[in-house]
């Protein structure tokens, strides 16, 4: 159970426990090869609470109350939190009354008192509360029933423990009313331990993340604290964060990876032009889906370096295809889509036709906020309140994780000629968009739903291309419902709070008093007749608190969090497809020329940019454009 | 108390997992109108075909790679029986004289019955673009410059027509209908080498000759203009969308002459189907994600609404108009509203046209094939 955790290659862990602070704490840990992070999620349906993995699969799934005394976590459980180790309430400074059993005495106990005492044997330790009762008879007040409790707690080492000195766990309780002990309660003895989680890194994509990452010996909270670091940055001073910068390359560096394949006698070239930081396999799923329903001769895909001039990308792909004989169209996702325009502006009418997805022709407002920047920003949203370095170091992988899956592109700033090119209003895309086009045109443009949209973005970006073949959605779809999931469970886990200090009395089996506090009800509450009235009350109290502290916290953030991305890449315009506004989407038309003519697509079943290339609905709108420009021999 | 205090908790308990619950009402259920799920079958259909139905059987072209023609019970979606089809996806099917007949680089007759192949003969250019029908006897599809009436017993032609022996690019035949004695044929004209101009060619033939009776010709030449399906045919006019500029056109049946014309929203794909037509209302979807209701006589706006993606087709349903914008989604008839989206709750998008037979519409997707069965009017 303790030292430290191995992590094979290519895995990645995470853990979580309830700690002594009443918050929930996870734990992830990632080899060295890969830095990628897949955000899980946590849902709680009545008393039963499920951890899940990024596609909504129950990875474990355990009774709350169980989950609240987590083995081999810190902190243990929430009882630990209420009788914290090293003293109760009813001490004071009598060491006697602290322990009496140390004075050679057994406790004490006057009328409607408790006394507690403390006392440790190797790695076991034993809590013994006396509470007497009372009884009242014509204005007197005498003894009552006395009642003693004994909590038996083992010492568990964690794996988090060198941040905690001593970690207990309980193991029994005991009760005896002057007679023999009688066991109390143990089902909370049957600790449930939370099993590391696994995910596996099974695609190319992520080895080749590797480059991503900020210091390659830095561990988890290294990392996290250089992210902690980083403030938000004008543009040009960003640029000079030398560590980031640096593996700008390996982040976006070019796939290396050209696909030309002569699928037919007959038929037209079709070409396919990736987005940025993407490569010619951003295609493996739509290609062949295309190739195989309308008459494609032959089709090209080409890795380009992706951080180049746009301009300069353009230019080699028209070189690439300058002797391709026939009808010839093009197909651009995102920045390929303007990849795809320039070099058919530049071959005259070589070119039969241009079909864009999603690309950003007026510019990306995202555009504007290098990584770095954004990777800060969205720190500050979600706020400080880490809770320890732990879950600080779980936010910002997160918050990195989903930044460099989608944006790199702000990675290095100045570095980037192609960050020039996307900014609103760049010279590029002025020049682009004054040149005429003797072509076919046409694009195609995505809205998702503005609510979770990062989310889907980064589950999107997840998907391999392939699952296409299989008609299966990009994952950011279900990574979307996990997170309205997870909402929704903490909307009523924060309602939930407020009915449970209601009920609380209702709880202990006694009467209610109308109070709401442990302290308060001490000695004010009618005769409660037992020990375990007063437990089980200050029990659900704090159990209220939690659910109201967990609830809360949830909601606000990802609200937050939701509505600052959703600013970030739309702007003043709500809509986007989750990186892209919709309106820049949307093919200019070219002064002296007509409209180009588009379709769109929304909605729920609309994925996000990320996922568009392994998307089947962009693949059936792609099908349905080529057939209008009349893609046949 | 106790007792008190449990009801207390319990009518807490349900106040609160309903406000967790979504808030919107629930639709109107269509169901009590009348509207029901005939059957939902698994297929795997991407492509934009048109299927066909007869009193028996629908019959669609899945996607490639699965290169089969495949028919289906159209009550219940049984598999009838599925035949190998040549490369090449058919723009649609059509069942006269108990074959079904499609066109691509061949233009082939299956056996209705059993799927198999009666005939198949070698097309000088791909018909894969255009909108094919059959009727009494004849199976009519066009080309690039050709329209074919071949003999549906057979595969030999009746008669064969060029168009515009002097257009200088490219042309494609869109969609052709057969109305009475009269064959209708939407060509695109390019007007460019690339076609990033062309113009809608309307053409009207003697369905027994070839010959032609009357063109007209839609569009300015100066942006991309044509008709990407054929055309609908009342007593009295004509009516087609022009998919490039989005706009709904009509024309006078008997001389080509245009009646009126409705713009859509300007720099969308207009519409991708024929109008449905019911008495001298139309319905017609578009490129903008509008479902509209015209007036036949004028192109008066009955009502309008907007859906959410780009609109493909829509067929009347009872009481109800169907629209698909890669879902069902199902209108009221009289205003348009939308009772409910993504009826069937589909996930994956559907991709076929949505195809009436009686009181029955069929449609097919990516992932499963619908019947619906509509109420009475």
């Amino acid at each position: 159970m303790s030292g430290p955790l191995e992590v094979q290659p290519d895995e990645y862990y995470v853990e979580g426990g309830f700690g002594t602070d009443d918050q929930l704490h996870f734990g992830v840990y990632w080899d060295q090869s890969a830095t990628a992070m897949h955000i899980g999620a946590m849902r709680t349906v009545g008393n039963q609470l499920s951890i899940l993995d990024r596609f909504g699969a129950v990875l474990h799934s355990t009774q709350f109350n169980a989950f609240m005394a987590v083995n081999g976590l810190p902190g243990g459980s929430l009882l630990d939190a209420l009788l914290p180790p090293g003293g109760n309430g009813g001490g004071g400074s009598n060491p006697c009354l602290v322990d009496p059993t140390a004075c050679g005495q057994q406790p004490q106990v006057a009328p409607n008192e408790q006394r507690s005492s403390i006392s440790e044997n190797g790695s076991e330790r034993l809590v013994t509360t006396v509470h007497r009762g009372s009884t009242t008879a014509m204005g007197m007040q005498s003894g009552g029933a006395t009642t003693t409790v004994t909590r038996r707690y083992r010492r568990f080492d964690s794996r988090w423990g060198a941040s905690r000195d001593t970690l207990w766990r309980l193991v029994e309780v005991r009760s005896s009313e002057q007679g023999p002990a009688t066991a109390l309660a143990s089902s909370f003895v049957q600790v449930t331990r939370i099993e590391y989680l696994r995910f596996n890194v099974n695609t190319a994509k992520d080895q080749q993340r590797a480059g991503r990452r900020l210091d390659a010996s830095a561990d988890s909270r290294t990392r996290a604290a250089e992210l902690e670091s980083v403030q938000p940055l004008p543009h040009t001073v960003a640029a000079n964060t030398v560590s980031v910068a640096a593996s700008a390359g390996g982040v976006c560096g070019n796939e290396g990876v050209n696909i030309d394949t002569v699928v037919a006698a007959s038929g037209v070239n079709l070409i396919w032009q990736h987005g940025i930081c993407s490569g010619a396999s951003t295609w493996d799923g739509m290609r062949p889906m295309i190739s195989s329903q309308l008459p494609v001769a032959r089709e090209l895909a080409f890795s380009l370096t992706p951080l180049d001039a746009i301009g300069s990308q353009a230019a080699v792909l028209q070189g690439a295809v300058s002797n391709l004989t026939g009808a010839t169209y093009i197909v651009g996702h995102s920045q390929g889509g303007l990849i795809a325009r320039r070099a058919a502006q530049l071959s005259g009418t070589a070119i039969a036709g241009v079909v864009t997805i999603a690309s950003p022709h007026e510019g990306a407002k995202i555009a504007e906020v290098p990584a770095e920047v954004l990777q800060s920003l969205l720190a500050s949203k979600i706020g400080g309140e880490c809770f320890g370095s732990v879950l600080c170091s779980v936010r910002d992988a997160a918050i990195a994780a989903a930044v460099s899956n989608v944006i790199t592109y702000g990675v290095a700033g100045a570095l980037a000629p192609v960050v020039n090119d996307l900014v609103p209003g760049a010279s590029f895309l002025s020049t682009l968009n004054s040149t005429p086009e003797p072509f076919q045109r046409a694009s195609i443009q995505v809205e998702v739903p503005p609510r979770w949209s990062l989310f889907r973005v980064v589950g999107d970006a997840t998907t391999a291309r392939t699952a296409l073949f299989t008609n299966q959605r990009p994952n950011g779809a279900q990574l979307t419902a996990n997170v309205e999931t997870v909402y929704r469970s903490a909307l009523f886990l924060r309602a939930l709070s407020t009915w449970v200090r209601y009920m609380a009395p209702a709880f202990s089996g006694g009467v209610s008093c109308g109070y709401s506090g442990y302290s308060t009800h001490w000695t004010a509450c009618s005769d409660p007749g037992s020990l375990s009235y007063w437990d089980s009350w200050s029990f659900w109290d704090h159990v209220a608190s939690l659910l109201y502290f967990v609830g809360n916290f949830v909601v606000t953030k990802l609200d937050v969090v939701d509505a600052f991305w959703n600013d970030l890449v739309g702007g003043t315009e709500i809509a986007s497809d989750g990186f892209l506004q919709y309106s820049t989407q949307r093919y200019p038309a070219v002064p002296g020329t007509f409209a180009p003519i588009r379709l769109s697509i929304q909605g729920e079943l609309a994925d996000s940019h990320t996922g568009e290339t392994a998307s089947p609905q962009v693949l059936v709108r792609l099908s349905q454009v080529l057939l209008d420009l009349g893609v046949v021999p | 108390m106790k007792q008190l205090s449990s009801r207390a908790s319990l009518t807490t308990v349900v106040t609160l997992l309903c406000a967790c619950t979504e808030g919107t009402a629930p639709p109107p259920n269509v169901n009590d109108d009348g509207l029901r799920l005939l059957f939902r079958i698994p297929v795997m259909s991407t492509s934009f075909v048109v299927p066909a139905v007869d009193d028996t059987r629908v019959v669609i072209a899945p996607s490639a790679p699965n290169l089969w023609i495949v028919a289906y019970d159209r009550l219940n979606g049984a598999e009838l029986w599925r035949s190998p089809r040549p490369a090449g996806t058919p723009r649609s099917l059509s069942i006269d004289q108990n074959r079904v007949l499609f066109a691509g680089e061949y233009a082939v007759a299956l056996d209705v019955l059993t799927g198999a192949e009666l005939w198949r003969v070698s097309l000088p250019v791909s018909a894969s673009l255009c909108v094919t029908a059959a009727y009494d006897g004849s199976f009519y599809l066009g080309t690039d410059h050709e329209l074919f009436a071949l003999d549906a017993r057979n595969g030999a032609t009746r008669w064969r027509t060029a168009l515009g022996a002097d257009w200088e690019f490219r042309s494609i035949v869109r969609g052709v209908t057969v109305a009475g004695d009269t064959v209708f044929a939407a060509v695109e004209r390019y007007l460019t080498v690339n076609g990033e101009r062309s113009q809608a060619y309307i053409v009207a033939l003697d369905r027994s000759t070839g010959d032609v009776l009357w063109t007209h010709i839609e569009g300015d030449g100066q942006q991309m203009s044509y008709a990407i399906s054929e055309v609908a045919v009342t007593d009295a006019a004509i009516v087609f969308g022009d998919r490039g500029r989005n706009v709904v056109v009509a024309l006078d049946r008997n001389s080509g002459e245009a009646l009126w014309r409705f713009g859509g929203e300007l720099g969308f794909f207009g519409p991708f189907s024929p109008p449905s037509l019911s008495g001298d209302t139309l319905f017609i979807t578009s490129g903008d994600s509008y479902v509209r209701a015209l007036r036949v006589g004028n192109g008066e706006v009955l009502w309008q609404i907007r859906g959410g993606s780009s609109m493909d087709s829509q067929a009347l349903c009872g009481r109800f108009v169907l629209s698909s914008d890669s879902r069902v989604n199902v209108h009221e008839r009289s205003s348009g509203r939308i009772l409910q989206r993504n009826f069937g709750n589909e996930s994956a998008p559907l991709s076929s046209r949505l195809v009436r037979y009686g009181r029955d519409v069929y449609v097919f997707g990516a992932q499963s094939g619908y019947g619906f069965r509509c109420g009475v009017e």
